[in-house]
């Protein structure tokens, strides 16, 4: 199998957190764009991602198997859920459910993307901030 | 040669006499807070607690007269086998629903130590390992550990369908099987059986058929739902912190008059700063609900707890969880448990506990290890190598004066419980 970084790796969380703040790292062969569906990322909540990919050119890839791990490598430890894709929702976009962030402060997460016999992988950094924390709330729906 | 001992002697001294100023002397406070502090501040407050969370597994939650029937069964003492242990046996109102022991007394000795109640709610995982996974489920397993309240789920249905009081609430609230109420009536034909129990307990319980197993589970169930109905409504009254952060409404000063003393303004910041308490005890409730190995010591005589990784794992076997036949969620509002995390990382892990009312929730830890506030902050302090798993926290190198702040502040998260009926 060959093992490609992915250099262009869009990380839009449409949230405090901005891009700047975000060290990526890849190749050019998949565009990945990630957003959280609640924003700014919280502290202590169950929330959903959307993870969506395209190549450089902009078709969508589809049927791709995507793993999502990550941890807080200041305290060695790992995320405090496992989040995995349970939907395909067209046009490149990928339902990520079960992330929940439960202490502030520098996270990286691991985005593995199989496609077509390919594999891909995104490390990205994000910092949580003391000020985004939010207390505990259950989905509603 | 003399002279030169006298001169290292002197140094010496005066090198002690440095250090134990350093430990002693308080470091100067800044006169206001940042802007990034005073949201901090504002999210560690009771006025940002949202409403209660939602018990989707539970469908009479926010029912008034499961509250009540809860209010009621929580503090009657034949939920047990001798008649004399109730939940309020561990959980004692005027203790914060804790019991001041170290290990929980019922019928005998547990091996954990009681959890205090106030804010459950609010929390996705319950008991200090996790293993389950709604406030309803909880209550159910210590009805019938035989440490505890040794009861068992046939006796406690019989007890809700006979009794004039229960059964008029769980009619009203479930409705009553008339066929299923004959039979469990019959000694003979249901006696008192648990999958949990003893050997005879179990036996009879394997001869139970399916049909009569499946209802009295729905009646256990229901049992626990309306203890959740009324547990979930337990909630902290201000503390002085709380009033104290109302006040920074009027402007970022450190100091507000008739709140905060200087030392607990000190200890506030290390709490969210050098100490990194906050990492972990987050949230208006002073907890982000989630597990993490501090390298606390087993007790004396008990066995290194698995924490977590056990915990994990017996909620996802559990009949009782959120996926299961008695809970009344979908399984698209089971993400807690769907989504769960266990594995080697869990290893000694164990539920943070919050830290408002500390003044009445001693001894601390999981077994009540820890019996004063200084040495929890000393263990923090130290953080030393875990016995199994890895200890996630690093020594924090405070000096005496620090910790001495640090205890200070925690006092001022000591306020008081109320429920929602109370003001209705």
């Amino acid at each position: 199998m060959i093992y490609r970084q992915m250099v262009l790796v869009l990380l839009m969380f449409s949230a405090n957190i901005s891009a700047e703040e975000i060290t990526v790292s890849g190749t050019d062969d998949i565009r990945m764009e990630i957003s959280s569906q609640v924003s700014p990322i919280p502290l202590n909540q169950m929330h959903n991602w959307l993870i969506t990919l395209r190549t450089p050119t902009g078709t969508a890839l589809e049927n791709a198997l995507i793993r999502v791990d990550g941890g807080m490598p200041a305290h060695n430890h790992g995320l405090a859920t496992s989040p995995q894709v349970t939907d395909y929702l067209g046009e490149g976009r990928y339902l990520v459910e079960g992330l929940r962030f439960h202490m502030p402060g520098d996270w990286l997460m691991q985005i593995q993307v199989e496609h077509n016999g390919r594999s891909y992988r995104a490390e990205a950094k994000f910092q949580l901030g003391t000020n985004l924390i939010q207390p505990f709330l259950n989905p509603q729906n | 040669m003399a002279a030169r001992i006298r001169v290292a002697l002197a140094t010496g001294m005066i090198v002690f006499v440095c250090y134990l100023g350093w430990q002693q002397i308080p470091a100067p406070l800044p006169a206001q807070w940042s802007t990034a502090e005073l949201a901090l501040l504002h999210n560690l407050s009771l006025d940002s607690l949202p409403p209660l969370p939602a018990d989707p597994g539970n469908a009479v939650a926010d029912h008034p007269l499961a509250r009540q029937m809860g209010q009621l069964l929580f503090f009657d003492t034949r939920l047990s086998a001798n008649n004399e242990v109730s939940c309020a046996t561990c959980h004692q109102p005027d203790k914060m629903f804790t019991d001041g022991r170290a290990l929980a007394v019922g019928l005998s000795q547990a091996d954990r130590n009681s959890m205090g109640l106030v804010g459950v709610a609010y929390s996705p995982w319950l008991f200090w390992d996790g293993r389950k996974d709604s406030l309803w489920s909880q209550a159910l397993e210590p009805l019938e550990n035989p440490l505890e309240h040794g009861s068992n789920r046939v006796q406690l249905a019989r007890l809700v369908l006979t009794d004039p009081v229960y059964s008029e609430y769980y009619d009203a609230l479930f409705g009553i099987d008339t066929g299923f109420l004959t039979s469990i009536t019959d000694k003979n034909h249901i006696p008192a059986a648990s999958p949990s129990g003893d050997a005879q307990l179990k036996a009879n319980w394997d001869g139970l058929s399916p049909q009569d197993q499946h209802a009295v589970n729905i009646v256990f169930s229901n049992i626990g739902k309306t203890l959740a109905a009324w547990l979930r409504q337990l909630t902290h009254t201000p503390s002085v912190f709380d009033k104290y952060v109302s006040r920074l409404a009027t402007g970022p000063s450190l100091v507000q008059e008739n709140t905060l003393s200087k030392e607990q303004l000190a200890g506030l910041r290390l709490f969210i700063g050098k100490a990194q308490c906050v990492n972990c005890h987050n949230g208006p409730l002073f907890t982000n609900n989630s597990f993490h190995n501090t390298a606390v010591l087993s007790a004396p005589g008990i066995q290194p707890a698995a924490g977590r990784s056990q915990g994990l794992r017996l909620a996802q076997s559990d009949i009782f969880n959120c996926l299961g036949p008695y809970s009344d969620a979908k399984p698209s509002q089971c993400q807690e448990l769907r989504f769960a995390r266990g594995g080697d990382e869990m290893i000694g892990a164990q539920r943070t506990a919050s830290l408002r009312n500390l003044a009445a929730t001693a001894p601390y830890m999981h077994a009540g290890q820890i019996t004063t506030l200084e040495d929890v902050i000393n263990h923090y302090n130290r953080a030393q190598i875990a016995v199994i798993g890895h200890n996630e926290a690093k020594p924090l190198a405070l000096r005496a004066v620090e910790k001495r702040q640090l205890r200070a502040f925690l006092d001022s998260l000591n306020g008081g419980v109320t429920t929602e009926a109370d003001s209705m």
